[in-house]
């Protein structure tokens, strides 16, 4: 022990040098660590502000009771329930001019800011100051900076308006009117950029725009008094979900229970329709209680007549035209069933109960058939409205035979059969319709508004319900109510039942984990602990070269000393032991350095996360975390790597002679038979290098991409050959050179001295740029034609997002008009191509995002997009290579529960970790999971965000996904500024926001750009280290070759000049390295630079090349100090 | 070729080298006049401050005291390039293990003391090292790297290479000390033969008593100053 000491203290500089490699190979790898812990803390943190107490949030489609807090705190003590409406609208100033978007506008009261700690919530006063006409809004300093606003400007919120009826449906309005509700506001004060501030529920590292309004003054300008969509829950546990089951009554969940008679009940929603999985779990608890029932599904009959008079214009001409009445499907079979006493009875005009009703058979009550003048047996024809895919109405009409006439009794003048219909129901005449679809009121007649003032809108015609279920289901459901006969325990029973049955999440209700779900997805979707080891590789690789190189010089030095060990008898293995222990020791006290080195690699690794790369990642909120456990693997595998590098350098160094090592002799010179195999090495290089290049002709260009990046490699392995045997030829001769020739002739001769040193120290300077160069010159824009179908623009302009979904047309002039777009504006977006999308709210599947995404966004792609095609896709499913159009796989049938799906390349790859023909779970609302099968995956495309499946499967499992919110524009040339700013402007009130196509991708490619960017910069570091490591082996070289140095100067060579030898033979080495490993990775990505999209940072590859020969240079400066500073009689004597 | 080439004057030469706790004292105000053209021989006990003496004669070390005077020149004056100039031009070194350059072929390592100065060298210089080299036998070796000579070749190849630029002074620091006796007779002849032809003046520094024989004019050098040979001129 006192022996290795001693030698560690006698050889202090060499081991001081070994430590300090050693500690930076422990910082780096350590600080790379640290990184990883610095965005997990960052974003957990991040998570922890913005929700604040908040661990769970009740989530509702539509709204709720905000009573539904009271009754879950008083049955959970521990939990505080903060109800709140959570929108995301679009908010202007008017007075400035300025305008906002996905702003999360919040109607909360008081209690929200209890959520959050200390003086987080301070800011947030929701009171009316003195004089304040309008209600106050607190919004947050992002915001504030967005609009320019100031405490006390009047600011606009537009929002859509929410409905209970569903807006696609016959009975919901899409007038903008109803679809758009704006508030005007007060700004009372701003928030800071944290805590409430960055509120939120959707799990994201980006600044959200917030604003806060008094719920009351939200709740009365929607027209929801009393109402809330959610409730934030502070404590209670994992049985929390249960807890709020408990507390939820039946109106919750959106369901009407009205008494019929002392004896029945009709369970109705507030939506009209019964969704299927409600309407299944009605079915349910009725059995269960034993109860009898009846499904009841009503509708709107436009027109009736008698099918003998052959139209309904001759109808109206013969004045046997019934318009606008309900028709009522009711249950059948079994048909004793129907007309029970408790929910009303079906009586025929001779006073017996009508029993049975046909598929095709139909029955009128006495009025309808007086008036159509009909009997039993004859035919009439019922018109009713269809909506179409984009809520185009079209008519359909249905024969059927008249099986009965019904008695002005019970059901057959019943007017609680037929649901509240918006602008009918409480309309006083038939007259005074204003409901949500084209009416003719010119047909009502005397007669009709004699029967709505006796009869309101009790139904005149009766079919089976399953004939209704199939005239006029919809995807919102196909059942007005169920009338159920109450059971033994009364209404109570009955609702009891009814919770215990119906899944909340079925009726749009969902206990979300908020908290839980955010510091899951704080884990992150990219390691970047481990892209930051990546990047920092080559710093990592050449500390530890160092470690070695400087460890070697060491023993080398001490070559004489091991040889005398070795001479008197000691064994190889006592010494070898002996110098890894140094080295093993040096290497554990480096690393306690570079633990504290780490901590400021890290620091400056994420400072360049929050300045320098926060363009992509939006990371300005990352702060540096130190994980105790990433000090100790970082240390661990530091030490394990680095006495790796000591144990080889000790193991070459033990290995020699003792006679060679007491004479100082150098390393025995290259093998036989170097040379002929470099030759060949070369010129199988170039040849294979050379097939490459003529087979990437005739392959795909995606597999074109990987063949040049082969023909590189093979080029970098050829003239590293070729550098072998340039250094390995005889030296030129000095004869007839002289000046800077001579210099560099005898640099090469002095390089050929060690051909394996000098071949290695190119080697690695090449390998490195090699890399440096090839992945930074991969940097990618997007551009070429933008009206190329095949590309990831697909031909189009502009992608448009609005705040309030869309129901109209934007394509067409009627649509236009319909959403109230001033004529300017609808001509000049006249000739556009629209492709509307509908969005399934969700997390952000893009690299944009570092959180992990829980539930991804989904966009429906509408048969025009896929008709149309266009993109270019990275993969197909097998049988997708076939089809012309690929977007046709969307359509596929996969079966139940399964649906084709598109995702973005490197979004699947790397943010979902999924792949082509993998499955993304999610769980859809009809209480089911559905199944989206990646059939395609799209590259570099717009799309990056969200997953793609066909409309028409997307509303199939998500009835309440409304609207369209997406858009995809394609301008005529020319007129594209044109009809951005027409979009923008004329769809003002819906928050429409136009952004690029081209912009978006490139905000993707940034972040690819910008790891490129890291990569390239720590890469240089790294290198930049190495060629330390560089100077080392050539002061080695100077070291070894004293003598040499000493006889030239001793026959009269000049300081200066040996120098300069020193300097060139250096340099010779440096730039041999950085031109064959530049040139090569060139070659390499050759197909990239000549496309269109190739973003190259030219500059800062070059600057990082030149800093690299100058650091190169300057490192060398210190081997050639040494050089003149040499003993000249101690080297000739060979001291 | 001057008359006065390899004129040498010591004049009270003395060199002393400082340790932490000890100045030693190797050369004590040596004097000596050697005139043009002599072959001189230094012998003494190792130790004596033989060689010492040698380097600073050939500017590669700077005496203590005293002066070094080479046809009318003291390079210990001289400025850095003017001192390599005098070391290329007037002094021809040959040392006991020879320092020939192993990257190099027999005939550059020759060249080289005629690049020295940055210049080229020529056919000029290229046609005198093989008209040394054969004249030191090895006309047949010249592409050879010194790897592939015997000990004596490569002495050999010193001594051309010492010779290349005809200098005033040729210095030898036991010239023959690595090679066994037949080799070092030939290496003898060859210097006392190159010795004629070339000119100048020689010292060759041995305790070969076998070589320092062979020499008319020889000095035992000794603390107080240089002593003539007994049995030499």
């Amino acid at each position: 022990m006192r022996e290795m000491l001693d030698s560690l203290r006698y050889y202090w500089r060499t081991n001081l040098a070994v430590m300090l490699a050693a500690a930076v190979a422990t910082a780096v790898l350590t600080g790379a660590l640290l990184v990883g812990d610095s965005v997990r803390g960052s974003l957990r943190d991040l998570t922890l502000d913005r929700l604040g107490a908040v661990d769970q949030a009740l989530l509702s489609e539509g709204f709720f009771s905000e009573d539904l807090g009271e009754r879950l705190e008083e049955s959970a003590a521990e939990v505080d329930a903060v109800p709140a409406i959570l929108l995301q609208g679009g908010v202007t100033a008017p007075d400035l001019g300025t305008r906002a978007s996905k702003v999360n506008i919040q109607g909360v009261e008081e209690s929200f800011g209890a959520l959050y700690e200390g003086d987080a919530a301070a800011a947030l006063v929701l009171d009316r100051a003195q004089g304040q006409a309008f209600p106050p809004v607190v919004i947050n300093e992002a915001l504030r900076a967005e609009l320019g606003a100031e405490v006390g400007s009047q600011l606009l919120l537009q929002l859509a308006r929410p409905s209970d009826v569903p807006r696609e449906s016959l009975m919901g309005s899409t007038e903008p009117a109803d679809v758009v509700q704006r508030l005007r506001v007060q700004v009372r004060s701003v928030l800071p950029d944290r805590g409430p501030g960055r509120f939120g529920l959707m799990p994201h590292q980006s600044l959200p725009l917030v604003a806060y309004v008094p719920l009351a003054d939200l709740q009365r300008s929607l027209g929801q008094r009393g109402r809330i969509n959610a409730l934030l829950l502070a404590g209670g546990g994992e049985a929390l979900a249960d807890e709020v089951r408990r507390s939820l009554e039946v109106e919750d969940l959106g369901l009407v229970i009205e008494a019929i008679g002392d004896h029945a009940v009709a369970v109705g929603s507030r939506e009209l329709v019964l969704r299927a999985p409600v309407e299944a779990a009605i079915g349910r608890a009725v059995s269960g209680l034993g109860a009898r029932s009846m499904e009841v599904s009503t509708y709107l009959a436009n027109r009736t007549w008698p099918r003998e008079l052959g139209s309904a214009e001759a109808a109206l001409e013969a004045g046997r035209l019934l318009p606008y009445s309900t028709i009522t499907g009711l249950e059948l079979p079994p048909p004793e069933r129907l007309g029970g006493p408790a929910m009303g009875s079906l009586v025929g005009l001779d006073g017996d109960p009508i029993r049975e009703l046909m598929p095709g058979e139909i029955l009128l009550n006495e009025w309808a058939a007086d008036d159509l003048e009909v009997e039993t047996g004859d035919s009439v024809v019922v018109e009713t409205w269809e909506v179409g895919e984009r809520e185009e109405l079209t008519t359909r009409t249905a024969t059927f035979e008249v099986a009965g006439i019904v008695a002005m009794d019970g059901l057959g003048a019943d007017p609680e059969l037929t649901p509240d219909f918006p602008g009918v129901s409480d309309a006083r005449d038939m007259s005074d319709w204003e409901p949500t679809f084209p009416v003719d009121l010119g047909l009502i007649r005397e007669r009709d508004e004699e029967y709505w003032d006796l009869y309101r809108g009790a139904p005149k015609l009766f079919v089976g319900v399953e004939t209704a279920r199939e005239l006029w289901g919809s995807r919102f459901g196909e059942i007005t109510s169920v009338r159920v006969e109450l059971p033994a325990g009364g209404e109570e029973a009955l609702r009891g039942r009814l919770l215990a049955e119906i899944d909340p999440r079925a009726a749009g209700l969902s206990v979300l984990p908020v908290k839980a779900r955010g510091l899951a997805a704080a884990k992150g979707t990219t390691d970047f602990g481990g892209l930051f080891i990546g990047f920092s590789l080559f710093l990592i690789v050449a500390a530890c070269l160092l470690v070695a190189l400087f460890f070697r010089l060491g023993t080398e030095r001490r070559g004489r000393e091991i040889g005398i060990r070795l001479a008197i008898g000691e064994r190889v293995r006592r010494v070898r032991r002996g110098l890894l222990a140094e080295g093993a020791l040096l290497a554990a006290i480096g690393g306690v350095l570079g633990l504290a080195l780490a901590v400021g690699y890290g620091a400056a690794m994420v400072w360049g996360l929050r300045t320098l790369w926060v363009g992509a990642v939006g990371a300005p909120f990352l702060e540096l975390h130190v994980g105790s456990l990433s000090l100790a693997i970082g240390y661990g595998a530091s030490l394990l790597v680095v006495v790796l590098a000591i144990w080889r350098a000790v193991g070459r160094e033990a290995s020699r002679p003792p006679v060679a090592l007491l004479k100082g002799a150098r390393r025995d010179a290259e093998s036989a038979g170097r040379s002929s195999r470099a030759r060949w090495v070369a010129l199988g290089g170039l040849l294979l290098a050379a097939a490459l290049w003529g087979a990437s002709f005739a392959v795909a260009e995606s597999s074109a991409s990987a063949l040049f990046f082969g023909v590189g490699a093979l080029l970098l392995v050829a003239g590293l050959a070729a550098v072998s045997l340039w250094i390995g030829r005889p030296s030129q001769s000095l004869i007839s050179s002289g000046g800077v020739e001579g210099v560099t002739r005898m640099a090469r001769a002095n390089a050929s001295l060690n051909p394996g040193r000098s071949l290695l120290s190119v080697a690695l300077v090449a390998s490195a740029c090699f890399v440096i160069v090839a992945v930074g010159a991969y940097g990618h824009r997007f551009g070429g034609d933008e009206r190329d179908r095949d590309t990831g623009g697909g031909g189009f302009q502009w992608i448009a997002e609005s705040n309030v979904p869309i129901f109209h047309e934007l394509a067409s002039e009627e649509g236009r008009f319909e959403l109230g777009m001033d004529a300017e504006s609808s001509a000049a977006i006249a000739g556009s191509t629209i492709l509307p999308f509908r969005v399934l709210a969700g997390d952000d599947v893009s690299c944009l995002n570092l959180y992990q995404p829980q539930s991804p966004k989904v966009l429906g792609v509408p048969d025009e997009m896929i008709e149309r095609g266009g993109f270019v896709f990275q993969g197909l499913a097998a049988d997708g290579e076939e089809l012309e159009n690929p977007w046709r796989l969307l359509e596929q049938d996969l079966g139940e529960g399964v649906i084709p799906a598109f995702g973005d390349y490197n979004s699947v790859l790397w943010i979902l970790k999924s792949g082509l023909g993998e499955d993304v779970i999610l769980e859809d609302e009809l209480g089911g999971v559905v199944r989206l099968r990646l059939v395609g995956l799209l590259r570099k495309s717009v799309f990056q965000s969200e997953l793609l499946v066909a409309e028409d499967r997307l509303v199939e499992h998500f009835p309440s996904a409304a609207g369209y919110r997406t858009f995809l524009v394609e301008t005529p040339p020319g007129r594209e500024e044109e009809v951005a700013s027409a979009l923008e402007g004329g769809l003002d009130d819906y928050g429409m926001d136009v952004t690029g196509v081209g912009q978006r991708i490139q905000s993707f490619q940034a972040v690819e750009n910008t790891y490129l960017a890291t990569f390239q910069l720590l890469g240089g570091l790294g290198l930049l280290l190495g060629t330390v490591g560089l100077a080392v082996i050539l002061l080695r070289n100077v070291l070894e070759r004293a003598g040499e140095l000493a006889t030239l100067r001793a026959i009269g060579f000049r300081r200066a000049t040996l120098a300069w030898t020193v300097v060139a033979e250096n340099g010779l080495l440096l730039v041999l390295g950085i031109v064959l490993g530049a040139l090569a990775a060139l070659a390499a990505v050759s197909p990239h630079l000549r496309g269109d999209h190739a973003l190259v940072p030219w500059g800062s590859l070059a600057a990082t090349l030149l800093a690299v020969a100058l650091v190169g240079t300057l490192a060398c400066l210190v081997a050639v100090r040494r050089a003149i500073r040499l003993d000249l009689l101690a080297s000739l004597r060979g001291e | 070729m001057s008359a006065a080439r390899g004129e040498l004057v010591l004049e009270e030469v003395t060199k002393e080298y400082v340790t932490p706790h000890h100045t030693i004292r190797v050369l004590d105000g040596i004097s000596a006049r050697l005139g043009p053209g002599m072959a001189v021989v230094i012998t003494g006990p190792s130790g004596s401050g033989k060689s010492t003496l040698l380097h600073i004669v050939g500017a590669l070390e700077v005496p203590t005291s005293g002066r070094v005077i080479v046809d009318d020149q003291d390079p210990h004056r001289l400025a850095e390039a003017e001192l390599a100039r005098f070391r290329n031009r007037a002094i021809g070194f040959v040392f006991q293990d020879h320092h020939l350059l192993p990257q190099f072929d027999v005939l550059q390592n020759v060249v080289l003391p005629t690049i020295a100065g940055g210049g080229s060298p020529g056919e000029g210089a290229a046609d005198r090292a093989r008209r040394l080299l054969a004249a030191v036998g090895l006309a047949e070796r010249t592409s050879h790297r010194p790897a592939e000579l015997s000990g004596g070749e490569r002495q050999r190849v010193a001594i051309a290479r010492a010779l290349i630029n005809r200098p005033s002074l040729l210095l030898c620091d036991e010239p023959t000390g690595n090679l066994d006796q037949r080799t070092a007779d030939a290496v003898a002849d060859l210097l006392f033969e190159l010795h004629a032809e070339e000119g100048g003046s020689m010292i060759v520094v041995t305790h070969s008593q076998e070589l320092a024989g062979r020499f008319a004019q020889g000095f035992e050098l000794e603390r107080e100053g240089l002593r003539p040979r007994r049995g030499s001129g």
